[in-house]
């Protein structure tokens, strides 16, 4: 179990933190009481909470082996050697790295990591630049204007990705942007209107004062967006670009009809070309998941801290 | 510090007389100290408003046919909230505009100029400091705005971190130039606040309810002291609040305004003296002013009303024509004076409402043994007293009228002068003098 560890950082924390606290519900049950009716009421009452507190914690310990168990189970099968899959003990006894080598070795696993980063980056930047203006320009439209457009924004969010699928695949055919970034990318733009409803609850919590300071300070509106909102918009820049990275990376239908071809293929449906004609090979097939899943974590370590920053709401008065 | 505040004054019109930018590019640096004061002669007006008018939705924010703020002065704009103060303020710092209307400021239209090239700063309610920024990067960063704007006109890096400093040292902020806002006291962000709009020498400083934000020792401190800094540079100063002791104490140029419109101009004791109407009278002053309805009798010099009475001198210079009937007597609680109730004055009596049994405003009979003796101007008002406060410097004494229907009214009463107990029959008299005059129909004053 210690190689779980190092890439769940959750089950760590979560260990870390329940073990103790039932080792203190054990601990201290009775008190050296003096008089014995006052002390015995407040026992029965400490009991009763420690015991709600503990049938808490058991649920929650539950939901999350149910969501962290296969991606361990997955982790750990990943180091089996190719006759041990399906084990029943969940541990590799003879841990190998075999499965990597065959993944790395028999596809281009590192080409298809560049591919999505490129394109889960480039869909991010896409997004922000485009979500920023709008959400900052939306704030500023009069109630009854802004009402329509947020409903308008929101809508789009309604429409079904699959139902635009054939549309679109038309269009990048007829550019012939089959296999290309452009291709990979654009068409992912339609869910920048949830990076607009998102920025916009942001930029509505910046002052008003602080922009109209701005003006008069002689700013021009690139100025005041430059200089004043997004330095207080980091935070949640740093949270929206997160969630639509995330969500690009994981990517799978689109990326898969648009770029096919393994040169510009992104590693979601990348993984795919571990299902071959002889059947499904787990081991390798596992590998590629555990790599695909890796960058996303290290993302989100590096950049969580930015999501926790109370900068914003501390600077003003 | 005066080098400073000739400064600031000169300093001001290059940016107003030219809202349009640009024709300062062609002015070389040495020149720009003569340009300047030849630019500040021509242009000596402060802020002119022409038929300002702003709506929201329906609603009339503000209607303004024309105000004038004279240059140099320190003009407090005071009104209950939601009067259109602060709506008039944005318009002039060019945050909003006017529906219609004009906005003169240094005799030179901006109403179409940007907020940054109206040479206005603004301090704002809740000082609206950038958050990302050190105290010195808040200051300064107007100037550096200006100076990337504009390489040759603005400033140079030295000249900006110079500046910053002096003004700084003015507001007591050297210690803290690193700082962020959120390190800093309420009473430090509103001086960094006031350090930022000053830095660039505004021909006018406009601040909106500055001091609201601060505990009442600080605002004291901070009221102070920007009456000292208007003193030493010199500009146009507007202050918007709803306080009306903050209005009374530190401008020299008062403005009322209610409903969207301006009630009254003036320095501050012509306007707390002379109140043009209701409104003003009862808005500016603590306690309020008592109004008493009176109806006039004989030849109009005396009036008569519930539990009161009054003899007006013989030609009230500036009234022009017969009093309305009825009209509204006013008085200022300071300006009444506590007299001996005469035991034999059938109004003295404990009770509520001595004067129940006597008709109503006897017509001709100037107030049955309340009236002023034989020639004495001025007013009688008589009542209970009812409640009694200690404000340290005085006491405020809360009358119920003696008579049915004379509502309730305050007086105060002085240093250690004595006070009546609560209960005890109450008879004030008040100069001819003090007594102010309205019609009730729209409150105008009515004695000039």
């Amino acid at each position: 179990m210690t190689s779980p560890d190092a890439v769940s950082p959750v089950g760590v924390s979560l260990g870390g933190a329940t073990i103790p606290r039932q080792s203190g519900v054990l601990a201290p049950t009775a008190p050296a009481g003096t008089s014995p009716a006052r002390p015995r009421r407040a026992a029965s009452r400490r009991a009763r909470r420690i015991a709600g507190a503990v049938g808490r914690h058991t649920l929650l310990l539950a939901a999350v082996a149910v969501m962290v168990l296969p991606v361990l189970w997955a982790l750990a099968a990943s180091f089996k050697t190719p006759g041990g899959i399906f084990d029943e003990n969940p541990l590799p006894m003879s841990p190998t790295l075999e499965n990597y080598r065959v993944a790395t070795g028999a596809f281009p696993v590192w080409r298809l990591l560049l591919n999505t980063a490129a394109m889960a980056a480039g869909v991010t930047l896409l997004q922000l630049l485009i979500a920023v203006p709008a959400a900052y320009a939306l704030v500023r439209f009069p109630p009854r204007a802004h009402r329509v457009l947020t409903a308008l924004i929101v809508i789009t969010l309604l429409v079904p990705p699959q139902s635009l699928i054939i549309p679109l695949f038309l269009m990048i055919s007829h550019l012939g942007w089959r296999n290309t970034y452009p291709g990979l990318v654009l068409p992912q733009l339609y869910g920048t209107g949830l990076a607009v409803i998102l920025l916009r609850d942001h930029v509505r919590a910046v002052p008003p004062t602080v922009l109209g300071a701005a003006v008069l300070d002689g700013a021009r509106p690139g100025e005041v967006l430059r200089l004043v909102l997004l330095p207080l918009l980091r935070p949640a820049l740093g949270a929206v670009s997160i969630l639509l990275f995330i969500t690009s990376w994981n990517e799978y239908l689109w990326p898969s009809l648009a770029a096919p071809d393994i040169d510009h293929a992104s590693i979601q449906p990348g993984l795919a070309f571990f299902l071959t004609q002889e059947g499904p090979e787990y081991g390798p097939l596992l590998a590629g998941s555990m790599l695909a899943t890796l960058p996303i974590v290290a993302v989100y370590l590096v950049a969580s801290r930015r999501v926790t920053d109370a900068f914003m709401h501390s600077g003003i008065r | 510090m005066t080098d400073l505040g000739r400064e600031m004054t000169d300093t001001a019109d290059p940016t107003t007389a030219s809202p349009t930018a640009a024709p300062r590019a062609d002015v070389p640096p040495q020149a720009s100290r003569r340009d300047r004061s030849a630019a500040a002669e021509a242009a000596p007006d402060g802020i002119t408003l022409t038929g300002v008018e702003k709506r929201y939705g329906s609603h009339p924010a503000l209607d303004v046919p024309h105000l004038g703020v004279p240059a140099g002065s320190f003009t407090v704009v005071v009104g209950p909230s939601g009067c259109g103060k602060s709506t008039g303020l944005r318009i002039i710092a060019g945050l909003e505009t006017a529906d219609r209307g004009r906005v003169l400021l240094g005799g030179v239209d901006v109403t179409d100029a940007p907020p940054g090239e109206r040479g206005v700063a603004l301090v704002f309610q809740d000082f609206a400091l950038y958050p990302h920024m050190t105290v010195e990067r808040n200051i300064d960063f107007n100037l550096r705005l200006a100076a990337r704007h504009d390489r040759r006109s603005g400033l140079s890096r030295a000249e900006i971190s110079t500046r910053v400093a002096e003004v700084c040292a003015m507001l007591g902020l050297t210690d803290l130039r690193r700082r962020l806002p959120r390190q800093l006291s309420g009473g430090e962000r509103q001086r960094v606040g006031l350090a930022r709009a000053i830095v660039r020498r505004p021909a006018v400083l406009l601040l909106d309810e500055p001091l609201s934000s601060l505990d009442a020792l600080l605002r004291q401190r901070a009221r102070a002291e920007l009456v000292r800094l208007h003193r030493e540079l010199g500009n146009t100063v507007v202050l918007v609040t709803h306080d009306q002791l903050e209005a009374l104490s530190m401008g020299t140029n008062l403005v009322v305004m209610n409903g969207g419109r301006v009630a009254q101009t003036g320095p501050p004791e012509q306007v707390y003296h002379r109140p043009a109407d209701t409104f003003v009278a009862t808005f500016l002053g603590s306690p309020p002013m008592n109004l008493h309805t009176a109806e006039p009798t004989g030849d109009g010099r005396v009036l008569t009303g519930a539990g009161l009475s009054a003899r007006l001198p013989a030609t009230p210079a500036a009234r022009s024509g017969p009093l309305p009937t009825p009209v509204l007597v006013g008085w200022r609680p300071a300006d009444g004076t506590l007299e001996p109730v005469n035991e034999d004055d059938p109004a003295a009596g404990s009770t509520v409402t001595p004067n129940s049994a006597a008709p109503p405003c006897p017509a001709g009979a100037p107030a049955s043994g309340g009236a002023p003796a034989g020639d004495e101007t001025g007013v009688v008002v008589r009542g209970v007293a009812d409640v009694v406060e200690f404000t340290g410097d005085g006491t405020v004494v809360t009358c119920v009228s003696a008579a049915e229907g004379g509502g309730q009214w305050a007086v105060s009463v002085r240093g250690r002068d004595r006070v009546p107990a609560v209960g005890a029959a109450v008879r004030v008299h008040v100069p001819a003098d003090r007594v102010h005059l309205f019609d009730p129909t729209d409150g105008r004053r009515v004695d000039g």
